[in-house]
């Protein structure tokens, strides 16, 4: 009883408090990454973080991905120290979901830190996560700098990104360069997160 | 291995194959026919948590009032089945490209090159004519309260829901619904990040009527004040209740015996005094984590003692049977100080008494900052101290009341019945609060998140009644209404459930939490397969019917 208990007040709690907030403390987390290992979020404090929702199977996230988009915005970054974690939040047996064996192998074709496997979903609904991809930076002091879509272009060709205003790498160089993000917040779109 | 993950990244969407789309035109105007496979849907101009909308290149597409689509904790707005959505379309062109996106639990992008097809002309006129038009009175207004915007609908609508129009404005979840006799409210809430928006437009569907369009500006400087009003309103009825009335009578004789404005100010600080120091309380203790609702004071056994302990001797003061009291009070009545602590007391035995409006109102307050939170309570003290300060300081007023007199003694008696049943009543509160209250009635079953769940699962239409013994609305309500032969055996084709908060619970006080109050009685109706509809904290049975589907409109 006590465990149904508590198990009820935490999803109370989550479902009161989880809306993550533009400004405040990024929601903290703990996840395991491809080979296992468990990833903090709060580790990363002093570093800018990229949190970026992953599935294979979505058509926009191939958008990117076909288009090296995103490959070449995780390197860049990465190369100016920005971490960069690739979160799966598709439950087992939905699209898209990895074991640690498809992550270790996924990793290899992009540049992410890490990719960190939610197959409960719980960080995913921690941060509300609605899309593939859905995009949010933690700036140095921990907290939330932006959330959202990668893009302006809400589509799912690959032509348009080129011409789309990518509002993650705005939102990086501005918190590089120590300004406020012009953009903090954006629709995000896609596929739903296969919870 | 790798080879393949690229062969995935990189691979051409799966083509488009289980939505066939086609053009038709008549009149100059045209409709854009999808026809979904099943469990297959594409989107709303606004597709909610997800998705895209539907495009047609050149032209413009109108869309019909969509399906709320939920996958998880995820809502989409979309349609399934056969849709026909009106295009407007340039003159002369015989090429149109449309770009969809068909989900079904994946997701595909869709895509057709179309030739206008000048057929099946009653599809196009009766697509036009399904096209929401905008209707200036269906909606009253909207608020903000928070993250979230209220919605204000004209008339009673259990089950309508709303779609607003701006793309990732609001979750696309249906959010709460609460009917009151004359009007509903539509809870939206906030996506996160996204701005504050200045009016609410979106679709309105209620069942058996025409979907339309509303759009109304969002208030929020005045929800503050209507809060305030609502409190003050809360706090003149709670003078009505049967916990306060007796202690006003009290203090309206006195004042006949002893007018004068200093005793308006007393009561009126005593009673403000008091309010402020429980919310205060309240919020103190609920800032450092412990589980409080409103009315907790009377889920302490001593406390319920207490109080009809000092009911009986109230009675009994009036009887005459009392007189040391007497003396003590008309000692203090004279110095003013016998008004503040009479206010102290209406606010002591006021607090459980959760009038009709108190209940929201409270509930919204607490969940507000500190200063806004003192603020209503403040207002709901002034509104409970109204009519007798206005007694007090206007000896006019006080003129058109009768003389003292003989009869002074006889009204004394009488007020002394209304005390002895208050202490009637806080000893049966006491009972229940130490004897384990025994469910009698088979039909109600006992509360739990699961239960409910389970319930909801297997299709059955679900009440919950949060109740507590001390709670006076909980008990008018259950003898008057859900206790009527008809409201039992529409009960009985669901499930019900009753929660009670006679003592402290904290799994009770998290879902009233959820449902933003902080006391009972709150009314809940899971409709089969629907969200949860809120009923009014005074119930009618024809409401009760209507939200559990037995009545149509």
């Amino acid at each position: 009883m006590k465990t149904i208990l508590a198990a009820v007040l935490l999803s109370l709690a989550t479902a009161a408090h989880s809306a993550p907030e533009l400004g405040k403390p990024a929601p903290d987390f703990t996840l395991s990454d491809q080979s296992g290992k468990p990833v903090k979020l709060s580790e990363s404090k002093g570093k800018l973080v990229v949190l970026e929702w992953f599935n294979e199977g979505c058509p926009f996230v191939q958008k990117h991905y076909g288009s090296k988009n995103m490959q070449g915005l995780q390197k860049r970054y990465g190369a100016k120290g920005v971490v960069w974690y690739t979160i799966v939040s598709s439950k087992e047996g939905k699209q898209g979901h990895l074991t640690p064996a498809d992550a270790t192998d996924r990793l290899k074709a992009m540049s992410s830190k890490a990719i960190l496997l939610d197959g409960k979903g719980e960080v995913g609904r921690l941060y509300g996560a609605k899309t593939t991809p859905h995009m949010f930076v933690v700036d140095k002091k921990g907290d939330l700098i932006y959330m959202g879509g990668i893009d302006d272009n809400p589509s799912a060709d690959p032509e348009d990104v080129k011409t789309a205003k990518n509002f993650v790498a705005a939102a990086l160089d501005e918190a590089l360069a120590g300004k406020p993000v012009s953009t903090p917040s954006s629709r995000p779109y896609g596929c739903s997160v296969k919870y | 291995m790798r080879s393949v993950i690229l062969a995935v990244l990189l691979a051409a969407p799966a083509s488009a194959a289980h939505v066939k789309a086609t053009l038709f035109v008549s009149g100059g105007v045209g409709a854009l026919r999808l026809v979904h496979d099943p469990h297959w849907h594409t989107y709303w101009v606004n597709p909610g948590d997800s998705g895209l909308a539907t495009k047609l290149t050149p032209g413009v597409l109108e869309f019909p009032a969509p399906e709320r689509i939920v996958a998880g904790p995820l809502t989409s707005f979309g349609y399934s089945g056969e849709v026909a959505l009106p295009a407007r379309i340039p003159k002369g062109v015989k090429r149109f490209t449309a770009t969809w996106l068909e989900c079904a639990e994946v997701c595909v992008p869709g895509k057709a090159v179309l030739t206008p097809r000048a057929e099946r002309h009653e599809l196009v006129s009766e697509a036009w004519e399904r096209i929401p038009q905008m209707d200036t009175s269906a909606a009253l207004g909207a608020s903000r309260r928070g993250d979230r915007v209220i919605l204000e609908l004209a008339g009673r609508h259990p089950l309508a829901e709303f779609f607003p129009a701006a793309p990732g404005a609001f979750e696309g979840a249906r959010g709460a619904v609460m009917v009151a006799p004359t009007r509903t409210e539509l809870t939206l809430t906030k996506a996160p990040g996204a701005p504050d928006l200045e009016a609410l437009s979106g679709l309105l569907v209620r069942p058996g009527l025409t979907p339309v369009m509303v759009s109304v500006p969002i208030a929020s400087g005045g929800v503050a004040a209507r809060n305030l009003l609502l409190a003050f309103l809360g706090g003149l009825l709670l003078n009505l209740m049967p916990c306060v009335f007796p202690v006003l009578a009290l203090k309206v004789t006195g004042l006949l015996e002893r007018p004068g404005r200093g005793h308006a100010l007393a009561y009126t600080a005593g009673v403000v005094t008091s309010f402020l120091a429980l919310a205060g309380g309240l919020l103190a203790a609920r800032a450092a984590g412990a589980s409080l609702g409103w009315g907790f004071q009377l889920q302490s056994p001593w406390v319920v003692g207490a109080l009809a302990a000092l009911f009986v001797a109230i009675g009994l003061n009036l009887l005459g049977l009392f007189e040391v009291g007497t003396r003590l009070m008309s000692l203090g009545a004279r110095s003013g100080g016998g008004s503040f602590s009479s206010g102290v007391f209406a606010v002591v035995v006021a607090a459980p008494c959760t009038a009709p409006f108190m209940g929201a109102a409270l509930g919204w307050a607490l969940s507000r900052p500190a200063w806004e939170a003192l603020t209503v309570f403040a207002a709901l003290g002034l509104g409970t101290a109204a009519p007798y300060a206005v007694l007090a300081s206007r000896p006019a007023l006080l003129d058109r009341l009768p003389r003292p007199g003989a009869w002074m003694e006889t009204l004394k008696k009488l007020l002394s019945v209304p005390m002895f049943t208050t202490a009637a009543w806080l000893l049966w509160v006491l009972w229940h609060l130490v004897a384990t209250p025994v469910s009698v009635d088979p039909l109600w079953k006992t509360w739990s998140p699961e239960a409910v769940q389970e319930a909801r699962a297997s299709g059955k239409t679900v009440f919950v009644d949060f109740t507590a013994a001390w709670c006076l609305s909980c008990q008018v309500n259950e003898r008057l209404v859900l206790s009527r032969p008809e409201i039992k055996a529409a009960l009985a084709k669901g499930l019900a459930f009753k929660a009670d908060w006679t003592d402290k619970d904290p799994v009770i006080e998290a879902e009233l939490a959820r449902h933003g109050r902080v006391g009972v009685p709150l009314y809940i109706v899971y409709p089969k397969g629907g969200e949860p509809v809120t009923l009014p904290e005074i119930l009618a049975p024809g409401l009760v019917l209507e939200t559990l589907g037995e009545l149509k409109k």
